[in-house]
């Protein structure tokens, strides 16, 4: 098994980024707007430079007034500059949110073009690997992580962290000393934090935990409630029920302790007092004016910002890391089958061997064990057995989505792997079990199978798959869009379109994975006629629950958990096989007697 | 200030209960902590109080610093400071801690009367809600009625806190007082605009966003096919149009939100301004023309000190003020789901039950005399209906949709309260009888089965006598529906768990468990609505079987969509309009030629041996 990773498609739009660990992919990202970002640097800054310089104002007219030497006009003048620069501090930090709110969601938007390109890349094998609702998230919640993290993550943190830097500074600038408490009260704010978050962590997941086991079990209560009630299990659920939202009640109350006991608010009360008794000993010995007293007990009043930041805000850096860990894995993740381009090509006749195959998804137990049949050219093969058996597995062998872990397939006599995967899959069609029809009309959706296809090709598919005459219902036939913004199909009719979008592409294996239930008997017709007549012509591999096409199949394959009990046609089977048989024993006008006994 | 922002999100709901009679209500939950809630009251009130004096003391301190500085008094008022600030802290922490439990307990209550009143409610009141809508009524309304309490709560701390901050300041400036209170209307005006501005945006990006992430789901969901058809370039230009549109409406909404802050601040800068010009012209007495506007106003004078009162009463008074701004349509918000949540207590039933008669016979015999039942006025579901059912029949009832089958099915299992006539159950009026002993001996199979999330012993088990011999019980039903084996196979047998709503099993699977449970409980009357989803054919003739065996040994109504189902009743009705109009054997019906050879054509045809002979043997 060789492991060349060769790319089937190149995305449009490629990104460069830093793979090599999280944060330096977040910041390749970051640094994409590298302009915005010194913008909001910045701006910051400044904000904090405006903010500062009030107080300083401030303090400069008390001098004044102090020493009898306030004017009017130095009064405007003052007051002039207190409306600019606190106006000014407001507009600057709009500028600065809006930059970063900007930022972030680019950020969103190109991570999840990046992930999505990066997934169109992959193999079908990787694909095939994936649970959708996982794919779905990292492309949904992940990213949007991605985004909480710029704001309001790294937006309070850094406005915080330069909301400390600089009101500080200014302060050294009236005088060295005045410093000595804020900054020793700015160290055991930040070791007092830590300790408050490592305590709310916890309890804050616990609450989320609670409130959601609560809700999902009274979920059920109520769904089986007339079984609750037939069982007189009423006490029963009552206490659960209590017990679950005395569990919640308890992390909520400990929860509410724990910020109650936000320990910063209450040391910067205390430092901020401290610091003006400190500045008063300096007022009197001569080394600060009453005045800058004021700027300083103002400046030390900035620093609230900061205490009171949202932990939030910083819980959420940390999870964005994670996020975006989580959506590099993707990124970063490959699959193993070697696409063969120079292997062996040709027109495939359709005669299948699968010898001896023995196959696992996880090295754990094998799907499939020892599996050997023939199929020749033309004939129709129907898969039958329980969920799990092994099925579908045979077919994304079929189709090299994963190759045997011992034992052959030959198509053709010529062993799978020594095929181009390419000449393979190009005459190869699958009709899914669940369909996905893109938001297009009924046309370039069957033209999907073959973009070069006319419309007599088209509409001959159609034909074919039974489905012409209901698309000629639709208001626009043809041209009629489907999906959201259009025609809604009913399930049997997206089926057909499937089987026209697989037929249209003359394919000389197809794989018909028919899972669909009728309700009516008139859509069984409909599918079973378009089943039917798709199968001619080719080699067809069916999956599917319909008695009426077993019995029709050229060969069935009965499959019980990876084996083939029984192989053959339908009157090979109902003579030989006892559990087929079976299958017809619920029909009462079924004789098995005379069917075993003889013609 | 995220205060502003919350509660923005969600929708309108009608209201029907008054307010005064809901905060009665609401209130009343509440009584049983009243001791709790006057301290809370008493600490909020104090800690706003100690909280307004520390700004106080510290212009006191800075007006003596002109007389020169003596430390005692210095030491002493800077003292006083930090007296009243961890006082305050102190006071807010123990109301915040009380409040919570409080709030919590009373929440406790409320959830405990809602859970008691939807073990009472009809079973019809099921119907009409989405399961998942109940839940999150008592689980989040509850909150939200939780959340209005602490925001009175809070409430009361601000207004105190604006109360004495004002009583302060007007007695230290009744000038700049008043300056400061004609500010405070255009900074509740601006913080109201923008709450209406950002909610409407919120909302309505909601709605596209909720769209516009589906799709975006959707065309992930579709990678697979979209390579196997090489058409990847397609499905990418689906996707880049989705992620361009949520990338717009999210910044617009981003923008929005990120103003409101920024704004305040330069409010309050002008504030600031303002305060620092007024004050000094106080100081200075000059006769400016801006003075000569205020100077109406009494309280000319200024310290120093005042000055500096005044610039931190402006924070001290605008914080609490945007916050009471807020509270309307948040306390709003809190009523209309309290509202909710009593809602679900309040509805009252319509089932009546007027004795206690205990059913002992265990045979089924259901009989309907003259039944006339509507879900709504005069739009009569069955009017004059007669059907009489004999203790252990199988009786299967077919017909289209509409036709009355699950309406039938549903008044015997006592789900709705009929208008006109009677039903009685072995002999007795339905309306007398216990109706806990009566659904003890009744089972119901839906189409969609129900599993706990728990193990399969332990959904079998759910509500049965634990016997001596309840192992040997187990093994016996197991294999009456065919379930032992795979049973055995599973890596855990019967202790593993089936998931929510069983979806670690198949849906076989999930039928026959369900099936064995039946068994398990032998009720006397069994009513079930046959599952249509398709199985594989071993799976489907192991249900085949399972279902002909519950049916035996009871009263057994069917509504059929299985031809076997049909062929092994003892008696089939036909059901159109409420009506019954045809009755018999599968192969009497058939003859007939009527409605039911037509219900056969649509419904069943397919299922028969002879459709899938003839398939077989149509040409090519």
């Amino acid at each position: 098994m060789a492991t060349v990773q060769q790319s089937e498609y190149t995305p449009r739009r490629d990104y460069k980024t830093n793979r090599s660990s999280p944060l330096r992919w977040i910041m390749s990202h970051v640094s994409r707007h590298w302009f915005l970002f010194l913008l909001v640097v910045i701006f910051t800054i400044l904000n904090s430079i405006f903010s500062s310089t009030v107080p300083q104002l401030i303090g400069q007219a008390f001098d004044l007034f102090k020493d009898n030497k306030l004017g009017i006009e130095d009064l405007s003048s003052i007051s002039l500059q207190v409306l600019l620069f606190g106006v000014g501090a407001g507009v600057v930090q709009l500028f600065r949110s809006w930059s970063t709110e900007f930022i972030s969601q680019r950020m969103e938007k190109e991570t999840r073009d990046e992930l999505y390109s990066s997934l169109l890349r992959k193999s079908l094998t990787f694909h095939d690997k994936q649970k959708i609702g996982d794919l779905m998230t990292r492309a949904t919640g992940d990213v949007r992580q991605i985004n909480f993290m710029m704001n309001p993550g790294f937006n309070l943190v850094f406005q915080s962290i330069v909301g400390i830097i600089v009101p500080i500074t200014f302060m050294a600038m009236i005088n060295v000393q005045l410093v000595i408490i804020p900054v020793i009260y700015i160290i055991v704010f930040l070791f007092v934090l830590k300790r408050y978050r490592d305590k709310q962590a916890p309890w804050t997941m616990k609450v989320r935990s609670a409130a959601s086991t609560t809700q999902s079990r009274l979920n059920e209560t109520i769904s089986g409630m007339y079984v609750v009630r037939g069982s007189s299990e009423e006490d029963t659920e009552r206490q659960i029920f209590n017990k679950n939202i005395n569990e919640y009640k308890e992390a909520q109350v400990k929860l509410g302790e724990i910020q109650a006991k936000y320990w910063p608010i209450l040391i910067l009360g205390v430092a901020t007092s401290l610091g003006f008794l400190h500045g008063i000993i300096l007022v009197n010995s001569g080394v600060i004016t009453v005045g800058q007293l004021i700027t300083f007990v103002l400046l030390f009043q900035l620093l609230r910002f900061p205490t009171f930041i949202n932990v939030f805000a910083i819980t959420v850096l940390t999870l964005g890391v994670t996020a975006a860990g989580r959506i590099l894995e993707l990124i970063e993740g490959e699959s193993e089958i070697d696409l063969n381009p120079e292997g062996y090509s040709n027109t495939i006749e359709g005669k299948i061997e699968f010898r001896d195959v023995t196959f696992s998804y996880n090295e754990n137990t094998p799907v499939l064990n020892n599996i050997s049949f023939e199929v020749n050219p033309g004939e129709t093969v129907a898969l039958v057995g329980m969920t799990g058996a092994g099925k579908t597995t045979i077919t994304k062998l079929l189709s090299r989505l994963y190759d045997p872990d011992s034992g052959d397939i030959l198509i053709d006599g010529v062993d799978a792997q020594d095929w181009s995967i390419q000449s393979l899959r190009s005459q190869m069609a699958l009709v899914e079990q669940d369909i996905f029809l893109f938001s297009k009309t009924i046309k370039e959706n069957i033209m999907l199978g073959n973009p070069d296809a006319t419309m007599e090709d088209v509409i001959e598919a159609a034909k074919l798959a039974n489905a012409h005459e209901f698309i000629m219902e639709t208001p626009d036939g043809y041209d009629s869009e489907i999906g959201e913004r259009g025609t809604q199909l009913s399930g049997g009719q997206k089926q057909r379109v499937a089987i026209a979008r697989a037929i249209v592409k003359r394919p000389r294996i197809l794989i018909l994975d028919d899972a669909s239930s009728a309700i009516d008997s008139q859509t069984e017709d409909e599918i079973n006629q378009a089943i039917k007549d798709v199968l001619k012509g080719r080699v067809s591999f069916l999956i599917t629950h319909r008695i009426a096409q077993i019995r029709r199949a050229d060969k069935i394959i009965l499959l019980e958990q990876g084996k083939i009990i029984d192989i053959g046609d339908h009157e090979q089977l109902i003579k030989s096989s006892a559990k087929y048989r079976e299958l017809f024993s619920i029909y009462d006008d079924f004789d098995e007697k005379s069917v075993i006994g003889g013609n | 200030m995220g205060f502003v922002l919350q509660g923005l999100d969600k929708s309108d709901y009608d209201r029907e209960y008054g307010d005064r009679e809901l905060l009665r209500r609401i209130t009343s939950y509440f009584k049983p902590y009243s001791g709790s809630m006057i301290l809370i009251g008493l600490g909020i009130s104090l800690a706003a109080l100690a909280g307004a004096l520390v700004p106080l003391y510290i212009s006191r301190t800075l007006d003596t610093l002109k007389e020169g500085i003596d430390f005692n008094q210095i030491y002493f008022l800077v003292g006083l400071i930090m007296g009243f600030t961890i006082l305050n802290f102190g006071l807010n922490a123990v109301r915040q801690i009380l409040t919570a439990r409080t709030v919590q307990n009373a929440v406790v209550d409320l959830r405990e009367e809602v859970f008691d009143a939807l073990l009472e409610r009809d079973m019809s009141f099921f119907d009409s809600q989405p399961t998942g809508r109940l839940a999150s009524r008592t689980v989040n309304d509850t909150n939200d009625y939780g959340q209005v309490i602490t925001l009175s709560v809070n409430l009361l701390g601000q207004l105190v806190t604006v109360v004495f901050v004002l009583y302060i300041l007007w007695n230290t400036s009744v000038k700049l007082t008043v300056l400061v209170m004609i500010f405070a209307p255009i900074v509740v005006i601006v913080a109201l605009s923008f709450r209406k501005i950002a909610r409407k945006v919120a909302l309505g990006s909601q709605r596209i966003l909720a769209k516009v992430n589906a799709l975006i789901q959707e065309t992930t969901s579709g990678i697979y096919i979209a390579k196997s058809f090489r058409v990847e370039d397609t499905i990418y230009d689906e996707f880049d149009e989705m992620n361009e549109q949520s990338y717009d409406v999210n910044l617009r909404r981003g923008l929005v939100f990120n103003s409101i802050f920024p704004i305040l601040t330069m409010l309050t800068g002008v504030g600031n301004a303002m305060i620092v010009y007024y004050g000094g012209l106080s100081i200075l007495n000059e006769n400016v023309f801006l003075a000569r506007l205020v100077a109406f106003i009494p309280g000319g004078e200024l310290t120093i000190g005042n000055w500096f009162l005044f610039l931190q009463g402006l924070t001290l008074f605008f914080f609490p003020l945007i916050s009471i701004a807020s509270f309307w349509s948040q306390f709003q918000q809190g009523l209309a789901a309290s509202e909710r949540v009593f809602s679900l207590i309040d509805a009252e039933n319509s089932v009546v039950q007027y004795d206690n008669v205990k059913l002992d016979e265990h045979k089924g015999e259901i009989k309907f005399d003259n039944v006339t039942f509507a879900y709504k006025e005069s739009e009569n579901v069955l009017e004059n209906f007669n059907l009489h059912i004999n203790a252990g029949e199988k009786l299967a009832i077919v017909g289209h949709t509409g036709a009355g089958k699950s309406t039938l099915a549903k008044l015997i299992q006592r789900y709705y309260e009929f208008q006109d006539g009677e039903i009685t159950i072995d002999g007795h009026n339905i309306r007398s009888l216990d109706l806990d002993h009566y659904r003890k001996q009744l089972s119901i199979i839906s189409q969609d089965v129900f599993l706990w999330n728990e193990s399969i012993r332990d959904n079998l088990l759910y509500g049965i006598d634990e016997t001596d011999d309840i192992e040997e019980r187990l093994q016996a039903v197991l294999s009456e529906v065919s379930a032992l084996d795979w049973i055995e196979r599973l890596p855990n047998g019967l202790d593993t768990m089936v998931g929510e709503r069983g979806a670690a099993l198949s849906m076989g699977q999930r039928q026959l468990i369900a099936f064995a449970r039946i068994l398990l409980r032998d009720p006397t009357i069994l009513i079930m609505d046959e599952a249509t989803a398709s199985l594989d054919p071993f799976s489907d003739l192991l249900v085949q079987r399972a279902t002909n065996r519950i049916l035996e040994d009871r009263t057994s109504i069917v509504i059929a969509h299985r031809l076997s189902t049909i062929k092994h009743a003892d008696r089939i009705i036909v059901m159109a309009n409420g009506e019954i109009i045809e009755s018999g054997t599968h192969d009497e019906l058939m003859q007939a030629g009527g409605h039911y050879s037509d219900l056969y054509d649509t419904y069943f045809r397919h299922q028969s041996l002879e459709y899938i002979e003839k398939f077989a043997e149509s040409s090519d």
